[in-house]
């Protein structure tokens, strides 16, 4: 159907309103709607008048600046006013302003950090003790949530964690090689690979493939089992939150994220094995043989002992931002976000405080 | 009957999920101007011939031609996208807008309108379907659920579809607002001259407001007629849904 343009024509005192009058069309009298001299409403003519729909009458009324057509206006436009004209206001309603201050914006700002830190702290307390229950009475524990985070979140992850490690012990072993030849000693690059992945590397690479994983997997499972108010219905059944979410999340990591540290260390150590072998012409029987000779076993503990704090860290993280999910989508992605910021942060920030107490106690 | 417009066509509809099948043979008309109800079993697959309607849900075979738009085969979206308002059963609003810029987003995606002159618009929309001025910069979490139906309406309302879609839109409500949200349904229809559809339970919105009723049974629709004839039905189940104990209060005349 074609669509003509809507018009308001005032000649002679009389005024002549013409056209459709669509939420598609009206833009045009918008922008020229002011100062129309109007005659008395009653003598408008209609008779050019096309369609007119809900913004159509809207644009109407506000173009003549009347509220009220008088008894000759068309029936079409009649039913559409007798809808709209009551629901018209005055004035646009203003967006409520929220602004402070300096001082008060940076007083709320420290307000909720404490909240937040206050906050941390009780749920930190309550997976403790939760935690600890399911440790004195295995009983309590869901095994079957568990076994199901252990396999979700850790086994299937298995194979990235095994490839990323992999490569970096071959570019450990790559990097080494090229500047230990300079020196003379390429032959120490073996004990550089060893030392670096087992320490370093091996812990590291799965705890922050799983900070990006699981803590952001946590995060979004519970976040949206409140928004379902799930976890509403679970504390009305009786069921403890932290025992039903928290605790299997936690304990799987802790009993994983040691195994999946060792399965990277071996990926790290096969990759340095392999360029060595390939740039330097050790053998692996030779690569294995001084490995054994110059690697202290204690670096490998040193960096399994690691472990069950960034599992913890990796858990917590999730869980407390899912847990703190209140009202809408925008408030999970942004949790969801916090999660894995923080979980990644506390991960390498951790890691730094671990190297320099052991630098500390010679180990 | 005089022969009326169709705005709707459902012909031969087969719609299936892996091997379990929802609709077969599923035939619909819908008459412009009409307020035509869709009741159905829970489960018997009324959401999904909404959806299907709406061009979400594509069959396995059959047409729906909406205004002479065979919607799943290369039909007119613009046209379809402003003729065609739909209210989810939970308003389906953008969660990160406020309420008027929901109501704003069919207009900035299909109109010029732009700046005042749409805030004003947008809140007219907004107290046209009964919610208060304040309620314009809330977010849809801070809305109750009758709340978010409303301004579900006035979304799907923004730019006068001469269709409208209603998922349970009076599931959820007291009885006030419903019977507020029926006669808005009313006012709207006869106003804009609407044809709505919409999949409902409420027995007093059925006896109230829709001028026919289809019954999804069986895969396919068993009966549509005005709702008084349907508790005469030929059909079991029709008639076993309007003779109900709930539904036998609306019974005039107490037979």
């Amino acid at each position: 159907m074609p669509v003509s343009e809507p018009a308001v024509l005032t000649e002679n005192n009389a005024t002549k309103i013409s056209g459709d009058w669509l939420a598609t069309t009206v833009q045009s009298v918008e922008e020229n709607a002011n100062g129309h001299a109007l005659a008395a409403v009653d003598q408008i003519d209609w008779s050019q008048l096309g369609r007119v729909d809900s913004a159509g009458a809207f644009a109407l009324l506000h173009a003549l600046g009347v509220r009220d057509l008088g008894d000759n206006v068309p029936e079409q436009l009649r039913r559409v006013l007798d809808i709209v004209a009551p629901a018209m206001q005055e004035h646009a309603t203003k967006k409520p302003r929220k602004s402070y201050g300096f001082f008060t914006g940076l007083g709320r700002k420290v307000v909720t950090a404490l909240g937040e830190l206050y906050g941390n702290i009780v749920f930190l307390g309550r997976s403790e003790v939760g935690v600890g229950r399911a440790v004195i009475n295995p009983r309590r524990l869901r095994v079957r949530a568990l076994v199901s985070v252990m396999q979700q979140g850790s086994l299937e992850a298995l194979p990235i964690i095994m490839t990323m490690t992999f490569f970096i012990g071959a570019v450990v072993a790559l990097v080494g090689t090229n500047l230990l030849q300079n020196l003379g000693a390429s032959v120490f690059t073996v004990q550089l690979v060893g030392v670096s992945v087992l320490r370093e590397f091996g812990v590291l690479i799965p705890a922050i493939l799983l900070a990006g994983r699981s803590t952001s997997t946590f995060a979004a499972q519970i976040g949206a089992m409140r928004m379902n108010q799930e976890t509403d219905a679970m504390v009305v059944m009786g069921v403890d939150l932290t025992e039903a979410l928290v605790t299997p999340r936690v304990l799987a990591m802790i009993i994983t994220l040691p195994l999946l540290s060792v399965a990277a260390m071996i990926a790290g150590i096969l990759g340095g094995l392999l360029v060595s072998w390939a740039s330097l012409d050790i053998s692996p029987v030779f690569f294995v043989e001084r490995l054994r000779q110059t690697v202290d076993l204690q670096h490998f503990w040193l960096g399994l002992i690691k472990t069950p704090v960034m599992a913890i860290i990796i858990a917590l993280t999730g869980c407390r931002q899912g847990m703190a999910v209140r009202g809408d989508v925008e408030v999970l992605g942004r949790n969801v976000t916090t999660a894995v910021v923080q979980a990644l942060f506390a991960i390498i920030l951790l890691d730094a405080a671990f190297a320099l107490v052991f630098m500390k106690l010679d180990l | 009957m005089a022969e009326r417009e169709r705005v709707i066509e459902v012909r031969d509809l087969k719609t299936a999920f892996g091997k379990t099948v929802i609709h077969e043979d599923l035939d619909l008309d819908v008459y412009r101007g009409e307020i035509l109800g869709i009741v159905g079993a829970s489960g018997g697959g009324k959401s999904v011939l909404l959806n299907t309607m709406l061009g979400l849900q594509r069959p396995i075979s059959g047409s729906v031609v909406v205004g002479g738009q065979d919607i799943f085969n290369n039909p007119d979206r613009k046209w379809l996208a402003s003729n065609m308002g739909v209210m989810f059963q939970n308003g389906a609003l953008f969660s990160s807008l406020t309420l008027q810029e929901n109501v704003e987003a069919p207009f900035l995606e299909h109109t010029e309108i732009r700046g005042e002159f749409l805030s004003r618009l947008a809140q007219m929309k907004i107290s046209l379907v009964g919610l208060a001025n304040d309620a314009a910069y809330k977010r849809p979490a801070e809305l109750s659920g009758g709340m978010k139906k409303r301004a579900g309406v006035a979304r799907a309302l923004a730019l006068d579809p001469k269709l409208l879609f209603l998922d349970e839109p009076t599931a959820g409500l007291d009885p006030l607002a419903a019977a507020e949200f029926d006669d808005l349904i009313v006012s709207l229809r006869d106003a804009l001259e609407l044809t709505v559809v919409m999949v409902t339970h409420d027995l007093d919105s059925l006896f109230q407001i829709s001028d026919r009723v289809a019954v999804l049974a069986d895969k396919k629709i068993v009966a549509s007629d005005a709702v008084e004839k349907l508790r005469d039905s030929e059909d079991e189940w029709t008639r076993s849904y309007f003779q109900s104990r709930r539904a036998r209060r609306f019974n005039s005349g107490g037979n």
